[in-house]
Formats: structure tokens, C-alpha cells, sequence
């Protein structure tokens, strides 16, 4: 008998089911097919992650696959370009990867020298390249390719639908139904003819793909991407194309005519809107809800603003470039006949090109790698004079370099340095943000899609804020106090992201908030609203709860200040104010029957340290005087919008 | 000369040395031969045809045959002139290509010997640490926000429900954002929802137990039931031995590479060279 042979790998006993109690036999049955409404979690991932596979992220030294980035999902750590190791403090409960579908791997295949492609004179000069300015050159050789502005002998489409193939392997691989989520996804990353960002990412519901990704190169029109999204769903290829950087499209994003200056019409909204439900509101690139120009009377508004065009230094039009303006714009069309092209929820995500997320002002490492992956690099900490010389003569080089650049590629130039020591760069105005959350009812690509679709979404800023959000008719009134609160929520009303068919009275909104624990506690919930008055777009904001059971003053519809500080000393905060959940019945008494409108809510933590000040302190360094110290992170909901019951 | 020559032959040593030379030259020269020789046998051919058939799924025609052999040839042919040429030295991805198989021939484990049970089992033993599963906990609460005062009476009430009632309990409290039950969950996970004390606080209960609070989570306070607890223990051999086979694979393949690892490195002769100025 002991003398028997194992054989290793060729076991596998099965003790998976024992030791299961009784309880958790209920629990797995209750996630079965008939799991109600109310027993939707919120589940927490992001749809936005580059990996080397994608041409810029490869430049910049990020060498992590996609198989790399879902293991970072999962919770094991992976290596940053710069040297240190990534890693979540909570895994996420969802992913996707989304590289660039233009030259989709061609870069790697450039610089391994046994493919064709690595022959051509721009993948030569970019592999021969030394310093980083030589790197940068070669980089800025292949733009003409990318963006389709010169006869294109660089692109080899057998080295996209390999690495296409490596993307689709790793989500394959790392799928595991009610326990971690990967979707098979891409950028589709167009612009218009100056940079104007209409970049979107295109989600697949499952494994049936297409063999090769529609990319810019293919089209830079949007509505043809959209054309054949729903070629492809016809086909059983079923996805979903989230844009992201709205606030960096120069108000293209959401601009009121289509992509080649035609009216909208109701066909162009059912497009649209059958193919994006939902945008990326919230990333590393600044925030995209709302502008301080757009809403002066929002004292919120600025946050995390981005204010470029994406990868330039032109500036970006807020008209048309943020969501609260598209959700107006939206109704505005509507009444007119049109439709409504913008009636999409929101969700955020990290935009990384490392592989990895940075979600916390703690733990921040920015995006693109070699280039801003220190607080040097990033104009947090300052510069020694020998470093500023040694940018200085790069300026100059970069000048002499550009003389004679064709004007169309021309980036603009830096604004006048506000901060003199320290490095001045795009990056300086982007932040840890953002993470998605989505109510479904178990963690599978089924449960999370439909909810996607749903639009039973929220945006992030990073922290695991939790928002529900209702509107309905005859909530009982000790509801916010029963058990079956949810249970009846869903059962009267409609959660985020629906219309509610209204009826004569006034509809009531149930919100609800819940702090992350690693994160400030909560100070307030807002509920923004929006609604056409003789065709006038009208906003207001109104604090619906407020931290240490007050209540908002009536006149301004603003809570107290609660006083609540920051010590940027050692970036602790109070911890006497502040709330572990918030949530309210709401009515608004301004509403008259009949008037469209959208509601999303907004709550907000107390302030806590931004990363600038985080890396200021880690360092022992005095803080960029030009950036913020402090912010206050957020979670957004998808808007509930008001239609006339007719 | 004639004497010279006998006292050579007679010399024993001189004559296997001679014919050794001969030898050698021989080899050389017939070696010379071999190198311009190609030879296509049936197996060659074969293997040629199922690579075509893997790509194009269909056997090549004789005409298509023709041209891959002739192809396999110019392959063949290319790639010995090149190594004459010397070519392949300093080549980044050559070294690096054959390098990397050689790691591979390293970390070959075939001449690893299979376990017996008998050793499995005492390396189980001697590796006990490494065979363990976490503690994982089971309960349902009811939530009570900031009230921590109403814990008293729905205690009294949830302590007079039946066992076999899972409905009642249901009822009490403030609605909660995350699950009101949790089955299976290791410390960790639970840590990472509701804050480390609170699990701790919840480690510490008796499995079983009746409901007790309030206890304070990072969200409020709760009145809990601790429904079961399986203690973090060390796995038996019977339940283990898929993972204890494994891992003694596993230790095995990284010794046996460490060692001959370490045979290769001794070979070899590093020296820094001096600096020169």
C-alpha cells in the first residue's frame, strides 16, 4: 500500500462541497435565476485598462499584459515601469481591458526584431532610440501612421488579430462566474481633425466576438462604429461603447449637430442610444460632470478639472463637454421632436496605461509609466536647480525640434508655468479617480451587462461609496426605518437610470449613501436636478441630507458647514463630523406636472488630502502651490429621468 | 631513416597517436562533406505536409509539396551559410531565444523520481504549515445604524424565535447596504467590508451561539448571530494530497534547477576586467 504511486496532477479528490453549512446552501440558492431586484449588490470594477499591448503604453515602458492586468484585478500585485510593485487593498469585482484597436500590438512587434514590421524605418528609429527625447521623436514619426493621415505601409493586420486574440484569451482565462468578472473589450480611440477626444471603449456582453475590432483607422465617424455595433449584435456579438474624456472633446462629445455638422434627428438618438447607455465619467484625466463656467452657481463644480484637449495644451470648450450640459441639451432635443441622445448613465473608471489602477490619493502612481510614474514627474514635489536646467535645455531642444512641424500634429504650448519649480506638464491636473459601481444581482458578465444596460450604475471617485437611488409614489412613510426599505423601493418606484412615467402628483426620491470605511466619512447628498421651463434649461442643486442629523437651510437648499479639516501636516481629517450613511425621502417642491426633467444625485465625503499632498508629505517637500491641497471625493449616480405619462 | 622509422613503429604509443591523426583529419574532412548535404527522408516530408494541413486544413497538392520542400531547403540551406558566416553570434534574440531553452532544459523534471505515499505523507507532516485552510465564518445580522440602545429589546425578541425560523429576524432593524448574511467568509473578506475590529469581535464568538450585540462595525452597530465557524486547521493528508503531490513537485523542480544551476555557474570563470583608463 505505501508503496503505491501518486501521480501529481492526477487528482483532484473534490472536498469543493464539503463543509458548507445549511445557511449558505439558502444563500447560493437565493442567487439562483429568480433573485429579486432587491437583492442586487453593489459590485465595484472598471472597463478601462491598457497594457503594453496598447502603442503608447509600450513606449512608455509599461511591459504588464492584459493577463498581467487581471491578475492586478484580482488582487496580486505587478510591477509598475518605474520599478515599484502595484497592488489593490481590495480586489475589484469586475474588469476590462481596453487597448487601443489601432496598431493593437504593434509596437511590441516593433521592437522584436524577427517581424516584418520591425524592418520599417519608424519602428528602426523608435528601437534605436536612446534618450527619451530620441523616443519621444520616433513616437511623434508614428502619429501621421495612427491617425490615418499618410499611406499606412507600417500597419500589419496579422500582428492586430494576434494580439487581439492575447486579449481575448486572458478575459477567457480569468472569467470566473460569482467570483471575478473580465469582459473582452477595446478602444476605439477617434478624434476629430485637432485632437478633439471622441474616444470610446467598446465592452462585449460575452465571448462571441468579432475577429478583429473596429478601429479609427477603419472609420473616425462614431456613428459608423455604432453602424456596425449593431451589425454585430445582430449577429450575436453583443457590446456596448462607453466614451470617455468628454471634458478634453473641445464640446464634440456632446456637440448638437452629428459628426460630419448635420441636425440631430430622432435616428441619430436611437442610435446613439441603443449603443451608449452609459459614459465614463470620472478618470485619471479629470472629471466630466460639470464646469464652474457651466454652472457658476454650483460651488462643487470644480473638481478635478481637466482642462485640455486630450494629449495637447489647447483648451478644451466646456460647451458640450460635460454631462450635466448633455443631460440638458438631451431634454432640450426632446421636446424639439428629436429625441434624446444623451439620456446615459454614468459609471467611472481608472483610464491606466500601466495595467493597473491607482483609485486612492494615498496610493497614487498616475497613468502613463516611465513618465509621470514620480512625484517629480508629476509637479508634486519640486525640482533641484540642476533638474530645472536639465529641463530648460529639453525645452529648448523640444523648440529647436518642432520649428517647421506640420501645424496640423501642433500640441499648442504649456500656459505660463504657474508653480516655476516644479515640472510643468499635462498631468499635473489629473487625479486617482475613478472606479465603477454597478447593482447586479450576482457577479457573472450576464448580471453585470444587463445592469450596464439598465444603466443601474454609479460613478466614483475612487473610494467604495455606495448610492441607491429611487423615485416613486406612496412610500410609506416610516420607510427609510423598515427592513424591507429596498423591497418596497423597487416595488413602487424605479431605481437609477430608468424614466418615471409621472402621473399628476409629485413623485417622491428615495436616496441613500454609505461611506467606504478605508475612506473620510460622508458630509452631504445632493440631488442635482435639471428641467426645461418655456424651453429655458434650468439647474439647481438641493442638499437633501446633511452629516450630524441637520437639516439643510431651506433659503439655499445648502446643509451648515460642518467644519470639517483637513490637517495637511500629516493629511489626517476630523473624525468627530461626519456621517457612516446618509438617505432621505425627498420631494421637489418646485416640480409642475408636466415639466421634463433628470435627477442624479451627488454626495460627497468629507475633505480629505489629494495626491499632490500626499507625495508632498511622503517626500518632505513643500506642495505645488498651483494644485489643490485637498478635494472631496464623490459618488455620482445615474440620473432618473421625469416623462410625461401619456 | 629506415631505423628511425621501425623505432617509430615499434613504439606503440607513436602508432595510436599516428592513427589517431588520421582520424581526426578524416572525421574533419568527411564531416566537410556532410555539411553540404541535405538530405529529404519521409519523415521530413511528412512533418512538412501536417504543418500545411494545421494551416490550410487540407493535405498540399504534389505541386504545393514541391514548393514547401524546396522552401524547407532554402531554410536549411540559409540558415548553415549564415552560422558559417558566424551571424548568429551577437544576436540579442538568438541569445536570448536559446538561453531561454536552456532554462527550460533546466527545469526539466522527467528524471524526477514519482513519490511513494510513504514519502508524501511524511513531507505532509514535515510541510504541515503549508496545508492549512483559513477560518471561515458564517452569520446574519440585524442592523441598528447609531442606535446601539435598541439592541436590548429586538435581542429579547430574536432570542425567542425558533431555530428553523428564517424569516423573523428579517424584520428587525434599519435597512443595511451589504448582505444581512454571509456564509464561508474568511477573515479577510469580511475585514475588508465591515473593518478588522468588528471581525475580530466576531472571530472571538462561539459558533452556534445565540444573538448577542450590539457590536460596532466601520457602519454602525449590529446585533449578530455567529451561525458557524470553521477554524483555520491543517488539512489531513486524505484531503490534501492533490496539493501536498503539487507542492513536493513543485520544491523538487526547484531544487533539481537550483542544483544544476549551480553546477553551470561553477564551470564558469567571472572576472571583472579592469578598468582602463
Amino acid at each position: 500500500m505505501n508503496n503505491k504511486r501518486i501521480k501529481p496532477l492526477n487528482f483532484m479528490s473534490g472536498f469543493v462541497g464539503k463543509g458548507l453549512t445549511g445557511l449558505a446552501l439558502i444563500l447560493a440558492s437565493g442567487l439562483s435565476a429568480q433573485a429579486a431586484p432587491e437583492d442586487r449588490q453593489a459590485l465595484f470594477g472598471e472597463t478601462h485598462v491598457h497594457t503594453a499591448l496598447s502603442f503608447d503604453a509600450y513606449i512608455f515602458g509599461n511591459r504588464n499584459d492584459p493577463d498581467a492586468a487581471y491578475r492586478y484585478a484580482k488582487g496580486q500585485s505587478i510591477p509598475h515601469p518605474s520599478g515599484f510593485d502595484m497592488k489593490l487593498d481590495i480586489p475589484l469585482d469586475f474588469q476590462a481591458v481596453t487597448d487601443h484597436a489601432m496598431y493593437l500590438g504593434m509596437v511590441p512587434a516593433m521592437y522584436d526584431e524577427s517581424t516584418n514590421v520591425s524592418k520599417h524605418p519608424v519602428a528602426t528609429k523608435l528601437r534605436n532610440a536612446t534618450s527619451g527625447r530620441e523616443r519621444r521623436q520616433a513616437f511623434q514619426e508614428m502619429f501621421p501612421y495612427i491617425g490615418g493621415l499618410v499611406e499606412d505601409d507600417l500597419l500589419d493586420m496579422t500582428v492586430v488579430k494576434s494580439a487581439w486574440q492575447t486579449v481575448i484569451e486572458a478575459a477567457e482565462a480569468h472569467n470566473e462566474p460569482g467570483k471575478f468578472t473580465s469582459f473582452i473589450g477595446y478602444e476605439y480611440t477617434s478624434s476629430q481633425d485637432q485632437f478633439e477626444n471622441l474616444h470610446r471603449n467598446v465592452i462585449f456582453r460575452g465571448s462571441n466576438v468579432p475577429n478583429v475590432p473596429f478601429s479609427r483607422l477603419v472609420s473616425k465617424n462614431p456613428e459608423d462604429l455604432w453602424q456596425w455595433m449593431d451589425e454585430m449584435r445582430a449577429d450575436g456579438k453583443d457590446s456596448m461603447a462607453i466614451p470617455h474624456n468628454s471634458n478634453g472633446s473641445d464640446g464634440f462629445m456632446f456637440r448638437m449637430s452629428t459628426f460630419d455638422g448635420s441636425p440631430l434627428d430622432k435616428a441619430y438618438a436611437e442610435l446613439r442610444m441603443r449603443n451608449e447607455p452609459l459614459v465614463e465619467m470620472s478618470q485619471v484625466k479629470g472629471t466630466s460632470e460639470v464646469h464652474p463656467l457651466l454652472s457658476p452657481n454650483d460651488e462643487f463644480a470644480d473638481f478635478e478639472i481637466m482642462p485640455y484637449q486630450i494629449a495637447t495644451w489647447h483648451k478644451s470648450r466646456p460647451e458640450g463637454s460635460y454631462v450635466r450640459n448633455a443631460y440638458l441639451n438631451g431634454l432640450k432635443l426632446q421636446s424639439e421632436g428629436k429625441g434624446n441622445p444623451y439620456k446615459f448613465g454614468m459609471i467611472g473608471a481608472s483610464d491606466t496605461h500601466v495595467g493597473a489602477g491607482a483609485f486612492s490619493e494615498d496610493n497614487y502612481w498616475s497613468k502613463i509609466g516611465l513618465v509621470d510614474g514620480t512625484p517629480k514627474l508629476r509637479g508634486s514635489v519640486p525640482l533641484t536647480w540642476t533638474e530645472r536646467l536639465g529641463v530648460m535645455y529639453l525645452q529648448f531642444r523640444t523648440w529647436i525640434d518642432n520649428i517647421g512641424a506640420e501645424e496640423r500634429m501642433s500640441i499648442g504650448s504649456a500656459p505660463k508655468d504657474p508653480a516655476p519649480g516644479y515640472l510643468q506638464s499635462y498631468w499635473n491636473s489629473w487625479g486617482a479617480s475613478g472606479l465603477a459601481g454597478v447593482w447586479a444581482e450576482e457577479n457573472t458578465r450576464e448580471s453585470i451587462f444587463s445592469a450596464m444596460r439598465r444603466k443601474e450604475t454609479f460613478a466614483t471617485s475612487g473610494p467604495r461609496l455606495r448610492v441607491r437611488f429611487f423615485a416613486g409614489y406612496d412610500y410609506p412613510d416610516n420607510i427609510l426605518e423598515r427592513a424591507d426599505m429596498v423591497k418596497l423601493a423597487y416595488e413602487q418606484g424605479v431605481p437609477m437610470g430608468s424614466d418615471l412615467r409621472v402621473a399628476d402628483t409629485n413623485p417622491e426620491f428615495l436616496v441613500w449613501v454609505m461611506r467606504d470605511p478605508a475612506s473620510a466619512p460622508l458630509q452631504r447628498i445632493q440631488i442635482v436636478k435639471g428641467w426645461l421651463e418655456n424651453g429655458e434649461q434650468k439647474e439647481a442643486i438641493f442638499d437633501v441630507a446633511c452629516a450630524g442629523d441637520v437639516a439643510a437651510d431651506p433659503e439655499t437648499n445648502r446643509c451648515p458647514d460642518n467644519n470639517a479639516q483637513v490637517e495637511l501636516a500629516d493629511c489626517s481629517y476630523s473624525a468627530d463630523t461626519g456621517a457612516d450613511e446618509l438617505k432621505a425621502v425627498w420631494r421637489d417642491r418646485e416640480y409642475t406636472a408636466g415639466q421634463q426633467a433628470f435627477y442624479y444625485v451627488r454626495a460627497l465625503e468629507n475633505p480629505t488630502c489629494r495626491w499632490s499632498s500626499w507625495d508632498a508629505l511622503r517626500e518632505k517637500q513643500p506642495r505645488n502651490p498651483s494644485l489643490k491641497a485637498t478635494l472631496q471625493e464623490r459618488v455620482w449616480s445615474s440620473p432618473i429621468w421625469l416623462e410625461a405619462a401619456n | 631513416m629506415k631505423q628511425v622509422l621501425s623505432f617509430l613503429f615499434k613504439d606503440r604509443l607513436i602508432i595510436i597517436l599516428l592513427a589517431g591523426l588520421l582520424i581526426f583529419v578524416m572525421d574533419a574532412y568527411l564531416n566537410r562533406e556532410n555539411d553540404l548535404k541535405i538530405t529529404i527522408d519521409l519523415p521530413l516530408v511528412e512533418k512538412l505536409a501536417a504543418q500545411w494541413l494545421a494551416q490550410a486544413k487540407r493535405e498540399p497538392t504534389p505541386q504545393e509539396l514541391d514548393v514547401l520542400i524546396e522552401n524547407h531547403i532554402r531554410e536549411e540551406i540559409l540558415m548553415r551559410e549564415s552560422i558559417r558566416l558566424g551571424l548568429d553570434r551577437g544576436d540579442t534574440i538568438i541569445r536570448r531565444r536559446l538561453a531561454q531553452k536552456m532554462e527550460f532544459v533546466l527545469s526539466e523534471t522527467d528524471a524526477l523520481e514519482v513519490p511513494t505515499e510513504a514519502e508524501l505523507r511524511e513531507f505532509h507532516t514535515e510541510n504541515s504549515s503549508v496545508f492549512s485552510s483559513p477560518m471561515r465564518l458564517s452569520f446574519r445580522h440585524v442592523f441598528l445604524g447609531d442606535r446601539a440602545a435598541d439592541a436590548a429589546k429586538i435581542l429579547s425578541d430574536l432570542k425567542t424565535m425558533p431555530d428553523d425560523d428564517n424569516v423573523t429576524w428579517r424584520k428587525y432593524g434599519k435597512p443595511f447596504m451589504l448582505q444581512n448574511e454571509y456564509a464561508n467568509r474568511t477573515r479577510e473578506d469580511l475585514g475588508q467590508l465591515f473593518g478588522v475590529q468588528f471581525v475580530d469581535a466576531l472571530a472571538g464568538l462561539d459558533a452556534g451561539s445565540d444573538w448577542l450585540g450590539p457590536i460596532r462595525s466601520a457602519y454602525g452597530f449590529h446585533v449578530l448571530q455567529l451561525v458557524d465557524k470553521q477554524d483555520a486547521r491543517t488539512l489531513g493528508f486524505d484531503e490534501s494530497v492533490d496539493r501536498v503531490a503539487q507542492y513536493w513537485l513543485q520544491l523538487r523542480e526547484r531544487e533539481a534547477k537550483a542544483e544544476a544551476w549551480a553546477v553551470l555557474r561553477k564551470k564558469y570563470d567571472v572576472q571583472l576586467a579592469p578598468i582602463v583608463e
